[in-house]
């Protein structure tokens, strides 16, 4: 069991036929993902790696394929217009891996998600992977292993860099998915966290924040209102000066409730365990779960 | 990006929004001939053009008083523009430091009954612009956020008549003709919100004059960096005097850089990454002299740019390179650092902790050089330690 997609699941790739996708397209096929069909305008016809199909429009591979979720590898002028395809084909899952959309795009892409046939995961996101089953985005294969902690994140190389601790200390994952760094996204860290507590293979759950926003606010609402499961969570930021981007289009302290600290107490006031820096997350896991002692990896 | 404030004002006045007219001055500017062209107003207002708010309450580092000021004569204009120019102003946003003024807008001082908030934002998590507003405009719209009116727009559908209506009777506009001009202006500001892909632009205040009219006399305005590539003539308004010549340079290679006050040069990858090792380094007494986000698809040129700014910076006493690369290739970063240390010859100390995509390939390749001061992190809770060991090696 997991979230949002599982070894099942049958990919199109939105830019099969790009950079990105040439290099992180043979990565997802190693680890078990199926990809059916790709789409690159003006390519239709052809065939990526002369076995999958391509086409002109999504409208047209889903009348050849039944598609349960869409990995869109394009550059940010194209994104939203793919996304909005993809909604438009009823894709049930759509994974937006691009950096640099613009805000106001995504607006109206967050719009149109309302009463469609999609969940969007992203965009400026890692992807999300189900260890051991299905990977749908561009994170190390290596560092993931099947187990039963939800990771739910804002920021792609801090995912990895939990993950990564988990794994060594041989917790695995159930899923992990990063919902993305931009201020206007697809699915929210509620909504994560929601679906981690309903997942009855998910027995923890690990939410890793920075500083913009007020998302780890309301998930700490949340977890505080529904969620039994232990939670340990960290926030990046601490350190960050106000009013200045952090990279992150969406990382930037504007008014208090955003900086990371009140983003801490937040959290802790809601029984939460929060690591003091990042390299603390596996030991402050270990300590809020039953599984002190690790299993040999 | 953010504009300055006599910018916004031309955007606004493009738009059909009526703004007060004044002049800008430069440096070089002959300020006697610029502002004779006003006529020959009752006051004057002089107003330092900085990127930053709270400039009325702000004040120059040399005590020649405030941001924005008021002045009877032409000539007590001639002096204060020559005093701001080159001068620093101090606000609570830039710090005790300040930031040098370089243009100086100088207008007539416009008398007005009421004084309005009016803004379009947008909002993170409701997902969508919200037009905010107030009948106390003139101050700190935060210092009084009970009495703000929020209206939240549709991204799809835009501003609807009756939303602008609904701001117009709460506002207090009874006039049937101010309401008018109210309604015209609120239109126009969405529409000029929506077309630049604005994050925000803000007019405090708005005023009533006496006879009715409305008019924008400041007015702030932040645009999408995302979005920049389509609006080539909003790029054109950068002002690059105004910003961190590192953190330009850095840009254009797609590298997001944040000078800060510490020692320790960060190299990292992501802005997760980036601002967990600031955060690592503080909670371990030591300190960042920067923040660094390469970004997961840079290639060897970013790599390279981001060492040289990096490097630019003076007293660094350790360089770290911190990455977990997805897509980012440990041995393209660690050919890097050999390049533009060995080329350099720089003799700083290198703490290294590298993970994810090639990141075996790249220690080996960083291990091979003899040259580097080399200090491998095993992992994250290792890297203080290293740092620590190396700049006692220094």
């Amino acid at each position: 069991m997991s979230i949002l997609v599982d070894g099942s699941a049958s990919v199109l790739v939105q830019g099969i036929t790009g950079r990105a996708a040439a290099f992180h397209l043979p990565h997802c096929e190693a680890y078990g993902t199926k990809i059916v069909a790709g789409i690159r305008p003006g390519k239709g016809g052809q065939f990526y790696d002369n076995r999958i199909p391509i086409y002109d429009t999504v409208a047209e591979a889903t009348r050849h394929h039944a598609i349960s979720a869409s990995l869109i590898l394009v550059p940010a002028p194209a994104a939203a217009d793919c996304i909005w395809e993809a909604i438009d084909g009823e894709i049930p899952l759509i994974v937006c891996v691009t950096e640099g959309i613009p805000v106001r795009d995504m607006a109206r892409v967050r719009a149109r998600l309302r009463d469609s046939h999609s969940v969007l995961i992203g965009a400026n996101c890692p992807g999300i992977i189900t260890p051991g089953e299905v990977k749908l985005g561009i994170m190390p294969s290596y560092i993931h292993r099947s187990g039963s902690v939800g990771v739910v994140s804002r920021s792609g190389t801090l995912t990895f860099e939990t993950v990564w601790q988990l794994t060594q200390r041989g917790i695995g994952q159930s899923t992990c998915v990063g919902i993305g760094g931009d201020p206007i996204h697809g699915i929210s860290m509620v909504d994560a966290v929601r679906m981690f507590n309903d997942d009855p293979k998910t027995t923890e759950i690990v939410l890793v924040g920075e500083i913009g926003g007020e998302e780890e606010a309301a998930a700490a609402e949340f977890i505080k209102k529904h969620v039994q499961k232990p939670v340990a969570a960290y926030i990046a930021g601490v350190t960050a000066p106000a009013d200045r981007r952090m990279g992150h289009a969406g990382a930037i302290i504007s008014g208090a409730k955003s900086g990371a600290w009140y983003k801490i107490r937040a959290l802790e006031a809601a029984g939460i365990a929060v690591a003091r820096d990042i390299a603390q997350i596996g030991d402050v896991f270990c300590e809020i779960s039953n599984k002190n002692v690790p299993e040999k990896p | 990006m953010k504009i300055h404030e006599f910018q916004t004002k031309k955007l606004l006045a493009d738009h059909g929004i009526p703004v007060d007219t004044g002049v800008v001055v430069g440096c070089g500017d002959d300020v006697e001939a610029l502002v004779s062209s006003l006529g020959q107003p009752e006051n004057y207002v002089v107003k330092a053009q900085i990127h930053s708010g709270g400039r009325g309450k702000g004040h120059f580092i040399d005590g020649i008083g405030s941001g924005v000021q008021r002045v009877h004569s032409r000539m007590e204009v001639v002096q204060l523009a020559r005093k701001m120019l080159g001068n620093r102003l101090a606000t609570r946003q830039t710090g005790p430091e300040g930031c040098r003024v370089n243009m100086v807008y100088v207008g007539p001082a416009t008398n007005f009954c009421r004084e309005f908030y009016l803004a379009i934002f947008m909002d993170r998590s409701a997902g969508m612009p919200v037009i905010m507003a107030s009948s106390a405009g003139g101050v700190e719209i935060e210092e009084q956020p009970e009495n703000v009116l929020r209206e939240y727009v549709c991204p799809l559908a835009g501003l609807q008549p009756f939303q602008a209506r609904k701001l117009a009777f709460s506002l207090g506009f009874n006039s049937e003709a101010t309401r008018k001009s109210f309604l015209v202006i609120l239109e126009n500001l969405y529409r000029l919100f929506d077309e630049t892909d604005a994050s925000l632009i803000e007019i405090n205040p708005l005023v009533e004059t006496a006879d009715g009219r409305l008019l924008a006399i400041d007015g702030k305005a932040v645009f999408d960096d995302n979005a920049l590539f389509r609006h080539p003539d909003i790029s054109a308004l950068r002002d690059p005097a105004a910003e961190d010549p590192r953190e330009i340079q850095a840009a254009t290679h797609g590298v997001n850089y944040v000078a800060l006050a510490g020692n320790i040069g960060c190299l990292t990858n992501g802005a997760g990454l980036a601002m967990a090792t600031m955060d690592l380094l503080n909670a371990n007494g030591l300190e960042a002299a920067n923040f660094l986000d390469l970004g997961d698809n840079s290639g060897a040129e970013a790599v390279h740019a981001a060492l040289e700014i990096l490097l630019q910076g003076g007293d660094l006493r350790c360089m770290l390179i911190n990455t977990f690369g997805g897509a980012m290739c440990g041995d393209m970063v660690a050919k890097c650092v050999v390049d533009v240390f060995n080329e350099g010859r720089v003799e700083l100390p290198l703490v290294v902790r590298m993970e994810g995509a090639r990141a075996a390939e790249g220690l080996d390749l960083l291990r091979a050089e003899n040259t580097l001061k080399l200090f491998v992190a095993e992992n994250l809770r290792d890297i203080p330690q290293k740092i620590r060991e190396a700049m006692r090696v220094q």
